[in-house]
């Protein structure tokens, strides 16, 4: 079984990750700091250029877990 | 309830994924928890989520044996004139039913999001349809601006709040 083979940017997992899931506690509250920011708006332009370079430490599914 | 921020770096936004990623890899579908909630313990956790256990046991019965594939399509929407948005707006909704018709018979439920230029499917499949999900829409993928992501944890089919 193939994967989709598309790499996860990161603007992809922070919107999943912040804009969605299920919500247990009253409050989601996250602050993010000014160099979290800049960090933040570096890494989404690299990953802008290099987006046909897989980002080897965001996983897709593992291989014993498609279906045996 | 103590209300703590979490900061959200890039790591930690990496790191709260990557759990839910090797929940997903057990082979056993989760709900994945949204970043940044805080409790004041694993007890007050826990009850946190035996509170909503009617609602959190019907999630998981609804991912039960699924996972979840994204589509992101890019149509330059044309802002020259109003014609020229309609148009290119109506191309978009056009690309975005095509995948959904064609792919609808692997498809257990979808939703759609769309900002900007960019409009989201998510896609909620069975395992067992995937390799075929995959094939359809790589074929539809071809001539248009579209990404396919996936197979990845049901972030867009949780219970509701």
């Amino acid at each position: 079984m193939s994967d989709a083979d598309e790499p996860l940017v990161l603007s992809d997992l922070i919107s999943r990750v912040l804009d969605k899931g299920v919500v247990l506690s009253g409050d989601v509250v996250i602050s993010i700091a000014d160099i979290d920011l800049i960090k933040l708006e570096l890494r989404l332009l690299l990953s802008g250029i290099e987006t046909t370079k897989r980002e080897s430490d965001v996983s897709l599914l593992p291989d014993r877990a498609r279906g045996a | 309830m103590d209300s703590l921020s979490v900061r959200a770096t890039v790591d930690r936004i990496r790191a709260h994924d990557h759990v839910v990623a090797a929940a997903l890899g057990t082979g056993s579908t989760p709900l994945p928890a949204r970043f940044g909630q805080t409790f004041a313990s694993d007890a007050a956790c826990v009850a946190a989520f035996s509170e909503k256990q009617v609602t959190m046991s019907a999630g998981l019965a609804r991912v039960a044996g699924m996972v979840e594939m994204t589509v992101i399509l890019r149509v330059a929407l044309d802002t020259s004139s109003g014609t020229a948005y309609l148009t290119s707006l109506a191309r978009r909704e056009h690309v975005a039913r095509e995948f959904n018709d064609a792919l609808s018979g692997y498809v257990r439920e979808s939703a759609m999001h769309t900002r900007e230029d960019v409009l989201t499917l998510s896609h909620l499949v069975e395992r067992e349809a995937l390799p075929t999900y995959i094939e359809r829409a790589k074929a539809l993928a071809t001539g248009v601006d579209a990404r396919i992501l996936g197979p990845g944890a049901p972030y867009s089919f949780g219970p509701p709040e």
